[in-house]
């Protein structure tokens, strides 16, 4: 399999009035096609601000960011807007629906945007919620959903149009265990059956072995890319560590 | 993205800020009311005029005033100007009329007899006599109808051949009502009130009250409209003291006066679109700070910067249009309803379709206008930090 995403030495800067922090110190990495890749690592790592990197939502301070052999950083606004429309899937910890709009309109939003006739856009956008399980919540608002529901909704809209890539930023941050699971599930559905290349970012390790890698990233670098069980074995370590030292109450 | 989508997403937006897009519809309606009726009132009050002062100035007609008087020689040198077809010379003064019980200070008008149907703007003089002859002979005169009726209980003041007094200060004199004018109004209504005033015979005139006989005024006829300028070049070069203009002169008068008028009815008015507008903008502001995340999810799903900023115009139009929309049904019905009452006639709004271009352009691109600022706000929001707003 090609690399379909090629970040090279990227770094990133955030400017708050005097200080200055860097979030990406040099971060390479390269995600093949088809790929299923985890970022983890604790927080203020520059995993989320990686990602929003790969997506073209933040532009990096230096570096190389290469989509399906694309060099994004060179794109204009306009440009990386129409390069996310075609080729991403974003899906948030917040899942971000838009209130007033039934799950279903949601869901069309990105067709509409695309000029789709309301009648197919319709048709593809109940085919995607039907894809993620929730055809019957259709015409139910976002207020009306649970959690889970809200981002397996999100997950339609993000796959809507056929990305080739999905870029999910804490996906289950805000879910229980089981909705977990079922995103988690539904995710290796999509990259299994549909080929959907996906990135994501993630704090929970319990979700680690549904994914081909995880890359761990520490103060802005990727420390080290794991397979999934030595990434497990190296939080188990991390976590008997921690109780060890801990006070006994 | 096609526009009717642009649309159906304002409108969905419309719907959610129900209370404050009600308020901005009806400040717009309100608006647009005002301003339709406005300028619908002076539009009236333009058109109505313009009618008076075309049936009391004829389109052949040059009006000259003189600085003092106008002699005969003046009317004959006026007389042989080459595109001159009549000329009616008028002299008047102020009398006191008295009859039985009827006692009141009037002008009387010296005329020769021929241009008095000229003067009603009749064919035939015979058409111009309510009652009685036209006989402008000796003594003889003729009264408006206002002189011979009383003007509230209709009941007759003077009849016809009845011997009256006509006084002034230096003479009285005696005189016999020959006729009663209809109520026409020709050329001469520019000048003389012809339903309050006497007519004399000029002879007469100048013997009973201007020895030196002169003339106040003289209407003179072209035979070619076309070449009235040209005439009354010729009679200000020679008369430059004297006032002369033409129905083109006044109407042109008239229409920069109404012009003024409207512009500052205009103005006026317009201030409550300019209030709208700016409700627009607090509304649209508000509304741009409230949906910040959602601007940043519509950017990772790839809008574009002009796209984020039509989706708000738009939302301005939606509400822009249904306040018009309500506004012109309004206006149209209150149009038929309310008026002025004005010189006894009833002077309703007159909304022409350029009133109603203008209620429906201008509203549209004032809201559009005061609009741009937070929609282009919307559309320079960074995306990430739109989504992490809280």
């Amino acid at each position: 399999m090609s690399n379909i995403i090629r970040v090279v030495n990227v770094t990133k800067l955030y400017k708050m009035g005097e200080s200055e922090v860097w979030a990406l110190k040099g971060v390479s990495l390269e995600v093949k096609e088809e790929e299923f890749i985890a970022i983890v690592g604790p927080s203020g790592s520059g995993k989320s601000t990686l990602l929003y990197v790969i997506g073209g939502l933040i532009r990096p301070t230096s570096g190389k960011v290469y989509v399906n052999s694309v060099d994004i950083t060179t794109m204009s606004d306009d440009e990386l807007s129409e390069f996310r429309h075609r080729n991403i899937g974003f899906v948030f910890q917040m899942y971000h629906l838009i209130p007033r709009m039934t799950a279903l309109k949601n869901v069309m939003l990105p067709l509409k945007l695309r000029g789709v006739p309301g009648t197919e856009a319709k048709k593809r956008a109940l085919k995607a919620l039907e894809l993620v399980g929730l055809k019957h919540r259709a015409y139910h608002r976002p207020a009306q959903l649970s959690g889970g529901e809200q981002q397996r909704v999100a997950i339609a809209r993000a796959i809507v149009t056929e990305p080739k890539i999905i870029l999910a930023d804490e996906p289950t941050g805000n879910v229980d265990r089981r909705s977990a699971i079922q995103i988690m599930e539904l995710f290796k559905k999509l990259n299994k059956d549909l080929g959907v290349t996906i990135v994501m970012v993630t704090h929970n390790l319990e979700l680690i072995h549904y994914c081909h890698r995880a890359a761990r990233l520490l103060d802005g670098r990727i420390a080290k890319i794991y397979t999934p069980s030595e990434y497990r074995k190296l939080a188990e370590d991390m976590t008997r560590a921690v109780q060890a030292e801990a006070p006994v109450v | 993205m096609k526009l009717i989508d642009y649309f159906s997403l304002a409108l969905d937006g419309v719907r959610e800020r129900k209370s404050r897009s009600i308020g901005a519809v009806i400040g717009i309606v309100i608006a647009v009311v005002a301003l339709a009726l406005a300028l619908g009132i002076g539009e009236a009050f333009k058109a109505t005029f313009y009618e008076t002062l075309k049936r009391a100035f004829g389109p052949d007609i040059i009006y000259v005033i003189p600085s003092e008087h106008l002699t005969e020689s003046d009317v004959m040198i006026l007389s042989s100007l080459p595109n001159a077809k009549q000329v009616i010379p008028i002299v008047g003064t102020s009398v006191i009329i008295k009859a039985g019980t009827l006692e009141r200070a009037v002008m009387i008008y010296g005329i020769r007899p021929e241009y008095l149907k000229f003067i009603m703007g009749v064919d035939k003089v015979e058409d111009a006599i309510e009652e009685g002859s036209a006989d402008l002979v000796g003594l003889n005169i003729i009264v408006g109808e206002y002189l011979a009726y009383d003007y509230l209980t209709q009941t007759k003041l003077i009849e016809v051949g009845q011997q009256v007094i006509l006084q002034t200060p230096q003479r009285t004199s005696v005189a016999i009502v020959t006729g009663i004018l209809k109520p026409a109004a020709g050329p001469g209504s520019a000048f003389i009130n012809t339903r309050a005033s006497v007519f004399i015979n000029l002879d007469t005139f100048f013997r009973l009250f201007r020895k030196d006989m002169t003339y106040d005024l003289a209407i003179v006829q072209v035979e070619d409209v076309d070449k009235i300028k040209e005439t009354m070049d010729l009679i200000k070069a020679y008369l430059p003291q004297a006032e002369v203009f033409s129905l083109k002169f006044a109407l042109e008068q008239f229409g920069v006066f109404m012009s003024s008028v409207q512009i500052f009815l205009g103005i006026v008015s317009g201030i409550g679109l300019f209030i709208t507008g700016l409700w627009i903008f607090d509304t649209m502001t508000i509304n741009v700070v409230q949906r910040t995340r959602e601007i940043g999810v519509m950017k990772a799903l790839g809008f574009k910067k002009r796209q984020i900023m039509f989706l708000f115009l738009s939302e301005a139009i939606v509400i822009t249009i249904i306040g018009v929309a309500v506004g012109a049904v309004l206006t149209i019905v209150l149009s038929n309803v309310v008026g002025i009452p004005m010189f006894g006639m009833m002077i309703k709004p007159k909304i022409t379709p350029g009133i109603l271009l203008l209620v429906t352009v201008t509203p549209i691109v004032t809201n559009l206008v005061a609009t741009l600022a937070p929609a282009y706000r919307a559309a320079k929001l960074d995306p990430v930090e739109a989504l992490r707003y809280e």
